[in-house]
Formats: structure tokens, sequence, C-alpha cells
């Protein structure tokens, strides 16, 4: 193997070293027996095995002295280890052995049993090599840079993970929330109607709906004349009985065929109503206080109205297409209640929208719970034309959306129009669900804004 | 001096201690039977070098030594049967891979074998205790096998200059007729080139000369490894693979460090040109190449290979 040898001083040096062979020759008799390798020396050395001063002593002769150099020629050629023998370990652990102990031992380890093992037995040379590299890999000079390349991988693997299942998790948290609730709830018949958050009724028309079950249109206090933060301290008794409420309500059958429409709130304050008429008599101005302070948690929500709102349209836009009008204004809480109340009647022969109805009621009254468990921004789901839609962040969202490409397209468009008649269920969705929607229909992701 | 020599004992004899707790095999022997071993290999291998050496030093030179191998060549001097035979047993494939690579054939190998291990039998240690022979000689710090291989070697070097001298085929007699032919060649090889130009030619010579001068100087130069590399190769025409063997390092790194050592040398010989000749960089190169053209002609290298190819023949060359 003569690779990038310069050619010119090849020639040179050959003949120089033809010229300087014979002068050596010459002084051949000259030499002191004494300071010549011996066998013992010569292995040594070949095997670096010898001290750093020792075996520069015995370069420094082997230069000199041709007897030994023919020696070692004699010898080098017995061994045939060069194919197996270490390349430029034995250089760079000469080179390092001042720098890292550790790497000086390891090589200095590999190279005389390496030898060893390849003199006594070239067949076994292969495994001992084999072990030597096995040894080196793991040589702090090497892992000092593969632990921490491995510690970043390992890093980047739970990082990736731990973001994957938190998007998961946010996914399937209103399922988790309604689950929740369901356990908290002892009846999940068509006991609670979902709410309508729209109803802006005083106290007072609280009471009142208190009295007329199927009236109950009240209850999610929304005057927004009363914008107080709820009260920590009548927060507690206020579960404890909240409780107790809707246990009663559950267990209460319903009088009138109860729509989705029906404006029966699940929250407590109508129900607070109810208890007031069954629980034991407590004192007028205590009946109150709980009352105002639930309507005062209530109105703080501005966002559980929203929801009670679009629940209403929900019930709406299955029932009737044709109150499409009046389903989209879900921001408006008199139009809601004019509707729910429009048809609430309607509602009432139709032995569809009674399944309906109760499916509704059963999905209004978790998403209700989980909504006053904690807000609206996120959590809120809704099944419509048998997609299932969460909301998040003021857009509601297809669960079968997965970061396709997504097609914009306005209500009211000639696009939206064209679509709307290949996929009925569009029209629907469109209708029931206000706001942004991203659904997917065969396999298409929409934007209907 | 004497403290000095006391705390060398106390180190070696410690020394022996943990090696023998290295060891496989302990085959009856103790640390004050080896200590005296241990103390020579020292004196011979770290303290002749580094008189001064660390009491760490030390230590690390005596944990570097081959345990197993060494408490079995004590033990054969001292005639453990047990010892000898895992000895036969372990290294005899080792032997005669030797003897064969030394060797012109089968039968000569084996013969060389068998010299090997009767040197070694028969010289075991005397009534007297005292070590004789070639296992005496074995210090531990390469190893068994590697050893014997070496004592090959040696013998067989032996045997063929022994057997080499009734033909001229020495290696030296090799090269004296060569020189004496290349000095012919030379002369006449200069005088061919510029046999019409007696002072062209003497300025030819003398700038080969100051060449030849500027290499040698340059040659010496470099570190002592790439200069022994450098005789190896061109001086003793070994194989790069062989060479490398030699240093310890792969045929690949023996080419590499050639290499680099070529380049230091042409940057050597620029160096003494310049500042010592006032050479320009044109100068140099053109003398460089000249150099080589007169220093090596056609005829002339014509010439040796084929006396080389001659004397090989004849005197059954080691290559």
């Amino acid at each position: 193997m003569q690779t990038n040898l310069d050619q010119e001083m090849d020639k040179l040096l050959r003949a120089h070293g033809a010229v300087a062979s014979r002068a050596q020759n010459e002084q051949r008799e000259n030499f002191v027996e004494s300071s010549h390798l011996d066998a013992d020396a010569l292995s040594a050395y070949i095997e670096n095995a010898l001290p750093a001063a020792t075996r520069a002593h015995y370069t420094a002769h082997l230069v000199d002295c041709a007897a030994c150099r023919r020696l070692a020629v004699t010898f080098a050629s017995t061994l045939d280890i060069a194919s197996k023998e270490i390349e430029s370990d034995v250089a760079a652990s000469e080179k390092v052995a001042s720098k890292d102990t550790a790497f000086e031992q390891t090589t200095t380890a590999i190279t005389p049993s390496a030898a060893q093992s390849a003199i006594r037995n070239p067949n076994s040379a292969i495994k001992t090599d084999w072990r030597a590299r096995l040894a080196a890999f793991f040589a702090p000079s090497f892992m000092r840079y593969a632990v921490p390349v491995f510690v970043i991988g390992i890093v980047g693997v739970v990082t990736y993970i731990a973001f994957n299942s938190s998007q998961r998790r946010q996914t399937s948290a209103p399922d988790a929330g309604l689950v929740a609730s369901r356990t908290e709830s002892s009846g999940t018949s068509s006991a609670v109607a979902p709410q309508t958050a729209s109803n802006a009724n005083s106290s007072s028309d609280a009471k009142t709906s208190a009295q007329n079950p199927t009236t109950k249109q009240v209850v999610t206090a929304s005057a927004p004349a009363k914008p107080e933060p709820p009260s920590i301290a009548a927060k507690e008794p206020q579960d404890a009985t909240r409780k107790d409420e809707r246990a009663r309500v559950n267990e209460k059958p319903n009088d009138a065929p109860q729509t989705s429409t029906q404006s029966e709130s699940v929250s407590s304050g109508a129900q607070l109503a109810q208890s007031t008429r069954s629980a034991p008599p407590k004192s007028a101005n205590a009946a109150t206080d709980e009352l105002e302070t639930v309507e005062r948690k209530q109105q703080n929500e501005p966002a559980r109205r929203e929801q009670d709102a679009q629940k209403a349209q929900t019930s709406n836009a299955e029932t009737q297409a044709a109150t499409n009008d009046a389903n989209k204004s879900g921001n408006d809480l008199s139009t809601v209640a004019s509707g729910a109340a429009a048809t609430q009647s309607r509602r009432a022969t139709s032995g569809m929208a009674k399944k309906a109805e109760s499916k509704d009621k059963e999905k209004s009254d978790r998403d209700a719970q989980s909504g006053a468990a904690g807000g609206l921004a996120f959590g809120a789901a809704r099944t419509v034309a048998g997609h299932r839609f969460q909301r998040q962040n003021s857009v509601w969202i297809d669960a079968a959306y997965n970061s396709q490409k997504i097609i914009n397209v306005a209500r009211d468009s000639e696009q939206f129009r064209a679509l709307a008649s290949d996929e009925p269920e569009l029209r629907r969705i469109a209708n029931e669900l206000s706001g942004t929607i991203i659904v997917v229909l065969r396999g298409r992701a929409y934007r209907i804004r | 001096m004497t403290r000095q020599t006391a705390q060398l004992e106390k180190l070696t004899h410690a020394a022996a201690g943990r090696l023998l707790a290295r060891a496989r095999d302990r085959r009856g022997l103790n640390a004050k039977t080896i200590a005296p071993r241990l103390r020579v290999t020292l004196e011979k291998y770290l303290l002749r070098a580094q008189p001064m050496a660390t009491a760490r030093a030390i230590d690390e030179f005596f944990d570097k030594l081959h345990a197993d191998d060494l408490l079995c060549v004590i033990a054969c001097e001292r005639g453990d049967e047990a010892a000898w035979q895992e000895l036969i047993k372990t290294q005899t494939s080792t032997v005669l891979s030797a003897a064969r690579s030394a060797s012109n054939g089968a039968a000569e190998a084996e013969d060389l074998a068998q010299s090997i291990w009767a040197e070694l039998y028969g010289l075991r240690a005397r009534d007297d205790g005292k070590p004789a022979g070639k296992l005496a000689y074995y210090s531990g710090c390469g190893s068994l096998g590697g050893w014997l291989r070496a004592i090959v070697a040696q013998l067989a070097v032996d045997r063929h200059r022994r057997t080499a001298r009734l033909v001229q085929t020495e290696d030296d007699a090799e090269f004296d007729a060569l020189a004496q032919d290349s000095k012919q060649a030379e002369s006449n090889a200069f005088s061919s080139h510029a046999s019409h130009n007696p002072e062209q030619s003497l300025a030819e010579r003398e700038m080969v000369a100051v060449v030849r001068d500027a290499l040698t100087r340059a040659i010496a130069g470099l570190d002592p490894e790439d200069r022994l590399l450098i005789k190896l190769y061109y001086f003793d025409d070994m194989r790069l693979r062989e060479a490398g063997a030699l240093l310890g390092v792969h045929e690949a790194t023996a080419s590499r460090r050639l290499a680099r050592a070529q380049s230091d040398i042409r940057k050597g010989v620029g160096k003494i040109l310049s500042r010592e000749r006032k050479w320009t960089t044109h100068e140099i190169a053109r003398a460089l190449a000249d150099s080589n053209e007169f220093a090596t002609p056609k005829d002339l290298q014509s010439l040796l290979t084929q006396e080389g190819e001659t004397l090989r023949v004849l005197g059954k060359g080691e290559r």
C-alpha cells in the first residue's frame, strides 16, 4: 500500500538508502554486542509493551543498527497479525496518553493483549480485536460524546410522546368531563333539560319558573347588571345543595314532553327553586340568599350563557330546518327563548324528536355540568348529524379532523349551497352550530364561516 | 543509594505479591522466588532509561507484566513438569508457525522448531539454582508467544549466517558486490552523461553530493520512529506491512507516516539548500530532479536489479 507517496522523493530515498546501507555494512564489525536488542527486548518492543523512554531508546538504536533491524525484519516476517493489528489506535494512544489516562489504559491494555493473542493463536486475534473494539467503544473518551447524544435523544422521544398524549387528552377532555359528570348525577334519563343560557330573567322570574316546571326558562341569570364575583363562602354549601337538587330533579318525572328547547336550566337556580318546595322549610332569607348566590355565579360566566344558547339552537335544528334563521342568532338570548318556545310545541308531537330530545338533554346536561365545572373555552362537545364536534376557542371542530387541508367555505355562498346540496348534513350542521365550524365530509375538511 | 535500593526491594516485593495474586495459577511460587527476576527486569527496561523513576511508574511497569506467562516460565526453569507440559501444549503451534515463516521448507521448519525446544528444554535450571538457558531471559514484558517467535527468528538468522558464509550470498557480501558495481556504474553513468563536458559532469556530481548531504541531514532531523520507518523501508527494503508490524501500527498507518516523512524530508532538504546554498525554490526542485536522474540512472538501476536477483536466488533470501 503506497498511497500518495512522493515519487521523486521515493526514488531519491531509495538511492540514498542503497548508498547508506553499504556504508553501514562496512561498519558492522564495530558493533557492541551487549547494546543490541535480544529476543525479549525485540518482542516487547514490537508489542509496544515497553515504557516510553525505553522504547525511544530502542528506536534510536534500531535506526543506527542494521543488524538489529535485520533481526527485527526476520521477526516481523513471522508475524501474521498485520491485517488484524490495531491501526492508528496505538499512535493515537501514545499521543493522548498524557491527556486521558483512562483512554490510555484502555488502549494500552488492548495493544499487548491483541498482539499477544494474535501471536499465540492467529484465529483468536479476531475475537480479541472484537473485544478490544467493544472495550474501546465504551471508553470514556467515546462515551463522553455518546452519553449526551443518548440523553438528548431520550428527552426528545419523551417530549414527543408527552406532546402527543397531551393533544389526545385535549381532544378527549370533554368526554372525560362528561364521564365525570355522569358519575355525579344519579340518573341520566331525560330528567334534566338542557340549559338555555339565554333567558335573561331576574331572580323574580327564577322564582316564578320554579313554580311552573314546564316553563322554566329562567335560571341562568344572564342579567349583566349584577356582575359580582362568585362568593367562595357561598359556594361550598351551594355545592352540597346542588347535588341534592340534582338528585331530586332526576327522580322527579317530567310532566310535559321535554324537549331540548325546554328552557329549564340545569343550573341550580331552577333546581334550587324546586328544592325549596320539597326541601325542609328554610327561612325565606336563606333561600333567597342562596338563589342570589347562584345567580351571581351564573351571571359571571358569559361563556356558559353562550353554550346554553347554542344548545338551544341545536335542539331546534334537529327538528326543523325551517328555523335556520332563528337558530343562527344563537347569541341572542331572546331569540333563542322564543325559538325554544316555538319549537316546543312542535316537538311534542314528534316521536323522533323525543329521542333526539332525550339525547340532547343528556348531552346538554353533560355539557352544562362540564361547563359549570370550568368554562366553555375548551371542552364543550356537541353531536350533530352524526358528527361529534368539540368547541375549542370558539371554533367547533369535528372529531374526525386530523390536520387535513382545510377548505374555507362561507355561509350563504354559492360554494356552500353547492356543498349542502350534495351533503345535506352540512346544512344541518351549519344551522345548529354557530360561529366557525370545521367539519370533515368524505375525508375533506371544510371550515364553515 | 542503599536507601534507594531498599525502597526498590520493597516495591519489587510488593509487586511480586500482586503479580502472584493476578496469576491464574501460582504454581507453588512465592514472592521471594520471583522477586529477583522482577528486579532484573526493572533494571533492564525501566531504570536504565529512567534512573529516577517514581514509585508509581515502577508499580505501573510491574502491573503490566504478563503474570501467567512469567510464572509458567519460572516454574519451567525450576523443573515443574506440569508447567512444561502446559508450555509445550500451548506454544507448539506458535513455534511451528514462526519456524515455517523463517524457513524455506517444511523439513527445515520442523528442524528449527525442534531446535528451539531442545534449547529450552535442555537448559533448565542447574542444580545450584542459577538460571541457565534462554528461559532465564524472558522478562514477562512481552508475551510468551512473541518471545518464542523472536527466539525462532534469532535462531533462523544465526543459522542462515552460518550456512550463507559458504556461499557469497550473505547480505553483507551482497551489498559489497552491489557497492562495487554501483560505484563503477555511477562513474560510468556520469561519464556517459557528460562525456564531452568535464565541467558539467563535475558540477553535476557536486550537485548530487550536496543533495545527498541535505537528504542525510533532513532524515536525521526526523522523529526517531519516522527515521526508523525510512530506514526499514528504503534501507532494509522491508515491506510497509512488515515495517508497520515492527512499529506496532497498521500498514495503512505506516503508509501515511511514510508519506508524511517524505514530505518532511522534502521540506528539510529545501530549507537546508535555501539557507546554506541560497538556492531558489526553482533551483531546488531542479536539483532534486536532476539528482534523481543522475543518482539512479536507468542503466545503474537495471544493473542493480539484475545483480540483486542473481544473489537472491543463490542466497535463499529472507524475504
